[in-house]
């Protein structure tokens, strides 16, 4: 013999609870699943912002370093164009020519120390010789 | 009609089995063809190639150029220096029209048109140099024309901001910056520094890959600066004083080294000749030491510093003097008619007289001669080290003829260069103590920290006492003897002229007047109680009533040395005697600045080191 489960509607009462019980667990599953996407998806989108700014930054320490070295160039530039300014040559070629200096027919050489001289320094005339009231 | 209908169905079932073996079937092979693809690349022999291909393409090595070293004065005054140029290059397989780039390209480069034509139709070629180191307008003028294979890079060209200033003593580097003659030749490997390399993993348009492989292989580093003991100011000076005192004597040419006896550092050293069309200027020849001449009287203090240094006669000694003296076959004879006159040895090098140095050498024998002219290193290298250095000419005293010792000990029959003559004159200054001669100070690595070079020790060659003897009559040349135009005013100068014959190529000195070539010298130093510097002037083939030692060279010296004694802060005998007064200084170069900053800063370490060491013991 055969049992039957009586009330024989109760079957039908588990299978709505059971699938019940299913629809919820997907449920569950679903907003796990959806939840863990967002995770990835923001991970993702951080790490495409990290990589951005990674980018972005040795970009310019590449250019920084580009500006270096060319400073670098630079310097050396001024320099040598500095060392040609002060050079003795340019600089008599200037006055003789530029200016229309000549040479003194005969160089004094000043001593730069006059012994006997008082080492204190020289006092101040008592009246200004070029006041207009001193006249 | 029912068969029919069973028969399409078949059919069609048959087809769409075959349909989706023959799509697996496909989707597999392919799926296996990409496997064994991958197989094939990531482990077979491909694998590594097409690795260091990906490798290659993406990794960047970079060489990390190394600069070569400045050359600056004693004053740190830049002398020779690179600076950044733009090159212009060609690849000319990838010119479409190389005629029609040579023309455009001709009206901006200074280059013939055949020669650019030659260049860029060499199509077989991908990469030849049009024309370097341009000045920057240029480059950008052949950037505007964007001609495709033509291209503009960046080198470094070496510069000297004084243009011919010291150009016998620098040198020259060619195109590529390798040192040919000179300061640039013998300290090459000083100046040349060593390039480095960095590894960097790139991306599209050259970027670097932020996190990827960012390597230094090797630093580069760059050549050391050389700092030389020549002063700018004074070399300038050296120079246009002695093309003034060339053309004045109407000469060929002329040298003047000026050194510190002390220490050897040469402060200046110029080099003018007489070109072609007859101007005079700056030469790239350092005659002070690839040239050797007969000194002629200058030679006469050398030879009796062996005089007094073997105790044959002192400066008192006196002898009698004909005009004239005769040895083997051949005569000697004073440069000035006079009676036979007793002279005493002071006497004979104020007058210079031949005969008389010949009698006293004479009496200090071949032996001793030669060893004195071999201590004070006559025919022999000075140890300046730079290219193309004679040692000149002192024969071995076992192959010396019977007018040898005659001959030698008035200058002639021996070759110096004016540097040899400046450290035998540098020794009598200096006490008897020879000092080696140095152009180069030190040398400053890439960190900026400093090196001294000149290591040598001087030597002692002859006592103290001969030297001051020496110095003592050397002074009478200059105040009332054939010097005296070497005077400068406010320092005691200690000198002797020379005027010597100077041989023909094809052999001898000439018969008749107008034949014979001089050689006019003036060697000294100053102030003679105290020398500080030391200077040679010889002037090349003087003409005229200007031939002589005393005319020809000995202003040069006088009008050099007052500038010098300026420029070097060295203080004449007024002005020491006002330096002795307390709170009374003198003003300092940059670089006698930066050796009192230096002692300074050493005196405070070892002052420092001394009181740790105090302390030490109580701390403990």
């Amino acid at each position: 013999m055969t049992a039957i489960n009586w009330p024989l509607w109760g079957g039908v009462d588990q299978t709505k609870k059971r699938k019940k019980v299913e629809s919820v667990s997907r449920l569950k599953r679903v907003n796990l699943v959806v939840a863990l996407s967002l995770v990835v998806f923001a991970v993702l989108i951080l790490l495409v912002g990290f990589q951005n700014l990674l980018i972005r930054e040795q970009y310019g320490l590449d250019k920084l370093d580009e500006r270096l070295e060319s400073a670098i160039e630079r310097e050396q530039v001024l320099r040598s164009e500095v060392a040609r300014l002060e050079s003795p040559d340019r600089i008599l070629s200037e006055a003789q020519g530029r200016l229309g200096m000549v040479p003194p027919p005969a160089r004094i050489y000043l001593p730069a120390v006059i012994p006997g001289d008082s080492l204190e320094s020289v006092p101040p005339p008592t009246s200004n010789p070029f006041s207009r009231s001193g006249r | 009609m029912t068969n029919n209908s069973l028969n399409t169905k078949n059919k069609k079932v048959f087809n769409l089995q075959l349909r989706v073996v023959t799509t697996g079937v496909l989707f597999f092979s392919v799926a296996a063809w990409f496997v064994w693809r991958l197989i094939g690349l990531q482990i077979l022999d491909d694998g590594q190639r097409y690795s260091d291909y990906a490798k290659n393409k993406r990794i960047d090595q970079i060489v990390l150029p190394a600069g070569r070293g400045a050359i600056v004065d004693r004053n740190n005054v830049d002398l020779v220096l690179s600076v950044p140029a733009k090159t212009i290059t060609a690849d000319p397989s990838s010119i479409e029209d190389p005629l029609k780039a040579a023309k455009e390209l001709s009206l901006i480069l200074d280059m013939e048109l055949k020669v650019l034509e030659e260049r860029l139709l060499q199509n077989h070629r991908q990469f030849t140099y049009l024309q370097r180191q341009v000045e920057d307008d240029v480059a950008e003028e052949v950037t505007k024309l964007g001609i495709k294979g033509v291209f503009v890079i960046e080198e470094m060209s070496r510069v000297r901001p004084g243009e011919e200033l010291a150009l016998n003593l620098l040198g020259r580097t060619d195109i590529d910056g390798n040192g040919i003659s000179g300061i640039e030749k013998a300290y090459d490997t000083f100046l040349t520094g060593s390039a480095g390399l960095m590894q960097v993993e790139t991306g599209a348009g050259g970027l670097t890959i932020p996190g990827g492989s960012n390597e230094t292989i090797s630093l580069s580093e760059n050549g050391h600066t050389l700092v030389l003991t020549i002063d700018r100011s004074v070399q300038f000076a050296a120079e246009r004083i002695l093309i003034d005192g060339v053309v004045a004597a109407n000469a060929q040419g002329g040298t003047l080294v000026a050194m510190r006896p002390d220490t050897g550092e040469i402060v200046a050293s110029a080099t003018v000749s007489r070109d072609a069309d007859g101007s005079v200027g700056v030469s790239s020849d350092n005659r002070a030491v690839t040239w050797a001449y007969e000194p002629g009287s200058i030679m006469k203090p050398l030879t009796f510093a062996g005089v007094l240094q073997e105790n044959v006669g002192a400066p008192s000694s006196v002898k009698e003097i004909p005009n004239a003296i005769e040895i083997w076959d051949k005569v000697f004879i004073d440069s000035f008619a006079h009676e036979a006159e007793e002279w005493s040895i002071a006497e004979i090098l104020k007058r210079s007289s031949n005969v008389g140095t010949i009698i006293w050498a004479q009496e200090l024998g071949e032996k001793h001669l030669y060893e004195s002219l071999a201590n004070f290193g006559l025919g022999q290298i000075s140890g300046l080290e730079l290219p193309g250095e004679t040692r000149g000419s002192l024969l071995e005293q076992s192959k010396w003829s019977g007018t040898s010792l005659s001959t030698i000990a008035i200058g002639q029959g021996i070759a110096a260069t004016p540097l040899q003559m400046l450290v035998a004159y540098s020794t009598i200054a200096n006490g008897g103590l020879k000092p080696a001669p140095t152009l180069v100070l030190g040398a400053r690595d890439s960190n900026g920290a400093f090196e001294m070079m000149n290591s040598k020790s001087p030597e002692q060659v002859f006592s103290n006492e001969t030297s001051d003897l020496l110095i003592e009559m050397m002074e009478g040349v200059v105040t009332d003897g054939t010097g005296t135009r070497a005077q400068v005013p406010g320092y005691q100068v200690a000198g002797k002229t020379g005027t010597a014959w100077k041989p023909h190529p094809e052999g001898g000195y000439g018969q008749e007047i107008n034949e014979i070539r001089y050689v006019a010298s003036f060697a000294g130093f100053l102030p003679s109680d105290d020398p500080e510097l030391a200077i040679i002037v010889v002037i090349d083939e003087p003409v005229g009533s200007t031939y002589s030692g005393g005319k020809a060279a000995a202003p040069v010296f006088a009008e050099f040395a007052q500038f010098a004694v300026r420029q070097l802060r060295i203080p004449s005998e007024a002005e020491r005697l006002g330096l002795e007064q307390a709170g009374r200084v003198i003003a300092t170069t940059p670089a006698q600045a930066r050796e009192i900053a230096e002692a300074e800063a050493e005196a405070a370490a070892l002052l420092e080191a001394a009181l740790e060491e105090v302390a030490a013991p109580s701390s403990g």
